[in-house]
C-alpha cells in the first residue's frame, strides 16, 4: 500500500441519524467512510476489509459496544486495530478503565466536537498508514536480504568449487606428474623384457586416461583433448544404450530421428556431455508419466541468421515442463530443480560447451496440463574447416552482421 | 661455451625434479635441480642455464616472481613454467598484464612433448646467436 491510498473508517451506531452526522463531520478527512447499524453488520464488514479506526457507540441493542470490542480484540487480525467509543450517557472512571480493557483506544463524550473528533480519528488514521508503510518497507527490506544471500550462497558455492578443484587438481596432477616421468624412465631400461614393456605402454596409457580425467573434471573449461570427427548419431546411439536400462525401467518410449550422415568436428568427450545432460534431464522429467522422448539429429543452418552450417540436435519430451520462473534460470550454475538429485551444473556445463564451440542452446517448454513438455535444441556449428582462408571469409561476413 | 646445454629445475615435489633431472641428463643436457623460488633465483646467477623450467605453486618465491627476476639479468634464457593447477594461469595472465608474458604448460606433461618443446628452443636461440 502506497502511502496516497485512502483508509477505511468503519462507524457503528444504531442511529442512522447519528452515523450520518459522523459521516459529515468525518469527510473532509477524504478518507473512505463506513457505515455500520448494528455489532453484527461490523463484525461482517471487519472480516472483509482493512479497517483502520472503529467508531462506535457504547450502547446499541443487540451487541454493546463493549462486548463488540472485545469480539474484535480477540480476533487475531484486529489486535491493532484502533476503537474508539462514543459514549452519550456520562461514563465513570470505573467504566472508562473496562473499556481500555475491552481494547478501546480512546472515548469521545456527547456532545460530540466536530473538531475533536476529526482529530482524534485522524491520528489514528495516520497511525494506521504509517504502520502499514512499515509493514510494507519491511517486506521490502526482507525480499532484499533474502535475495542477496541466495545470491551470495551461490557466489560462495561457485568459490568454493573452484577452490576443492584446485586443490584436488595440485594433489593430483603433481604426482601424476612424477608417475609420468618415473614410467618414462623405466622405459628406457634396456634390460626390460618384451612383457615388461608392453605393460609399461599399459600403464602409460591408463595413466593418460587419469591425466584426462583430471583435466576434464578439474579444469573443464579447458579441454585440451584435440577435436576430431565425431559420428553424431552413432555416439547418440551408443550412449542410448548405455541408458537403456532406465529407460525401459520407467517405461519410457524412445522415438529418433538420427541423420546418419551427421557429423561434427569436436571433442566427442564434449559431445557426449552435452547430449547426456539433455537426456538425462528429459527422463526425469517424463519419468512419471511413462511418456515419449524424440531425439533428433540432422544437418541444419544456424537457426539465427541461417548462415552457418552445422548439426541441430534436438531432446524433446511430453513431461513435466519448466515453468516460466525456472526457465530463466536454469543455465545457472548450482540451480536446480531436482532437489537432491541435481548438482545444478548440468545445463550449464553444457551451455559453456556448446558456446565455447560458438554454437547455440535454447529451451522450450510448456506446463499447461494437457499439453505440457520440453525441447532443448543444440546447433554446433560445423567448424572443421574454421583455419582454412574460405571458412575464415565466410565467419567474418556472419560476425559483421549484428 | 658449455658443451651440453644447461638446464635448470625449479619444483617443491622432490620426485618430479629429481626424475625430471635423470631424464634430461640421459638426452644429453645438463640439468640441475632445486626446490623453491629464492634457490632458483641464487642458481641462475652462479649457473647462467640456457633453459628454466619452473613449478607456479612453490614455497619462499613464486614460480612467476622467480621468473620475472631471472629474466632481468639473464634475458636470453627460456623460461618455461608448469604446473598442476589451473589458478596458475590466472597469475601467468596477471603477469602478462605487467608486461611479462610466459608461456604455461600443464602438467602431467609427457617427457616427450617436453624434450620437443626443449629442442625447438634451443634451435631458435642458435639461429638467433648465428644470424
Amino acid at each position: 500500500m502506497s502511502g496516497n491510498d485512502k483508509v477505511n473508517i468503519l462507524m457503528v451506531d444504531d442511529q442512522p441519524s447519528k452515523l450520518l452526522s459522523y459521516d459529515v463531520i468525518l469527510r473532509e478527512l477524504d478518507e473512505n467512510l463506513i457505515k455500520a447499524t448494528s455489532g453484527k453488520e461490523a463484525l461482517e464488514l471487519l472480516l472483509k476489509t482493512d479497517i483502520a479506526v472503529v467508531l462506535m457507540d457504547v450502547s446499541m441493542p443487540d451487541i454493546d459496544g463493549f462486548e463488540l470490542a472485545e469480539m474484535i480484540r480477540q480476533h487475531p487480525r484486529f489486535q491493532k486495530t484502533a476503537i474508539i467509543f462514543i459514549s452519550a450517557v456520562h461514563l465513570t472512571d470505573v467504566d472508562r478503565i473496562k473499556g481500555y480493557q475491552r481494547g478501546a483506544v480512546d472515548y469521545i463524550s456527547v456532545p460530540v466536537l466536530p473538531d475533536v473528533l476529526k482529530a482524534k480519528v485522524n491520528i489514528f488514521v495516520e497511525l494506521h498508514r504509517k504502520t502499514r508503510q512499515l509493514e510494507t518497507l519491511n517486506r521490502q527490506l526482507e525480499q532484499r536480504v533474502a535475495e542477496r544471500t541466495a545470491a551470495l550462497v551461490r557466489t560462495e558455492q561457485l568459490a568454493a568449487v573452484g577452490r576443492l578443484a584446485a586443490t584436488i587438481a595440485h594433489e593430483i596432477n603433481n604426482p601424476l606428474e612424477a608417475v609420468t616421468n618415473l614410467l618414462y624412465l623405466i622405459g628406457k631400461d634396456s634390460s626390460l623384457s618384451a612383457q615388461s614393456r608392453q605393460r609399461l605402454q599399459l600403464a602409460d596409457q591408463e595413466l593418460d586416461r587419469v591425466a584426462h580425467i583430471a583435466k576434464q573434471t578439474l579444469g573443464f573449461y579447458r579441454d585440451n583433448a584435440a577435436p576430431n570427427w565425431v559420428d553424431v548419431s552413432q555416439t547418440i546411439e551408443e550412449l542410448l544404450t548405455v541408458y537403456s536400462y532406465r529407460v525401459r525401467n520407467r517405461d519410457i518410449k524412445i522415438e529418433k530421428e538420427l541423420d546418419p550422415s551427421a557429423r561434427l568436428f569436436a571433442s566427442a568427450g564434449e559431445f557426449r556431455q552435452v547430449f547426456s545432460n539433455l537426456f538425462v534431464n528429459a527422463v526425469d522429467a517424463v519419468s512419471q508419466s511413462g511418456g515419449r522422448i524424440r531425439v533428433r539429429v540432422r544437418t541444419a543452418r544456424d537457426w539465427r541468421n541461417g548462415r552457418r552450417g552445422g548439426v541441430r540436435l534436438s531432446v524433446a519430451d511430453d513431461g513435466c515442463g519448466i515453468s516460466p520462473k525456472h526457465r530463466s534460470k536454469i543455465f545457472e550454475p548450482f540451480y536446480t530443480t531436482k532437489e537432491g538429485v541435481g548438482t545444478g551444473l548440468g545445463l550449464w556445463l553444457s551451455q559453456t560447451i556448446v558456446q565455447k564451440h560458438e554454437g547455440r542452446i535454447r529451451v522450450r517448454s510448456q506446463v499447461q496440463p494437457s499439453q505440457s513438455g520440453t525441447v532443448f535444441s543444440v546447433f554446433w556449428p560445423d567448424q572443421s574447416g574454421a583455419h582454412s582462408s574460405e571458412k575464415l571469409n565466410e565467419r567474418e561476413q556472419c560476425a559483421k552482421t549484428p | 661455451m658449455r658443451k651440453n646445454p644447461l638446464i635448470l629445475i625449479a619444483d617443491d615435489e622432490p620426485i618430479v625434479a629429481h626424475t625430471l633431472v635423470e631424464i634430461l641428463e640421459t638426452e644429453g643436457f645438463e640439468a640441475i635441480s632445486v626446490s623453491d623460488g629464492a634457490a632458483a633465483v641464487r642458481w641462475a646467477r652462479e649457473a647462467h642455464p640456457d633453459i628454466l623450467i619452473c613449478d607456479v605453486i612453490m614455497p619462499t618465491l613464486n614460480g612467476i616472481e622467480a621468473a620475472k627476476q631471472i629474466k632481468g639479468f639473464l634475458p636470453q634464457a627460456h623460461i618455461i613454467l608448469f604446473s598442476g593447477q589451473a589458478t596458475a594461469a590466472v597469475l601467468v595472465e596477471k603477469a602478462a598484464a605487467e608486461g611479462h608474458t610466459f608461456e604455461i604448460l600443464p602438467k602431467p606433461i609427457k617427457p616427450d612433448i617436453l624434450l620437443g618443446i626443449l629442442a625447438q628452443l634451443l634451435r631458435r636461440s642458435a639461429s638467433t646467436s648465428a644470424s
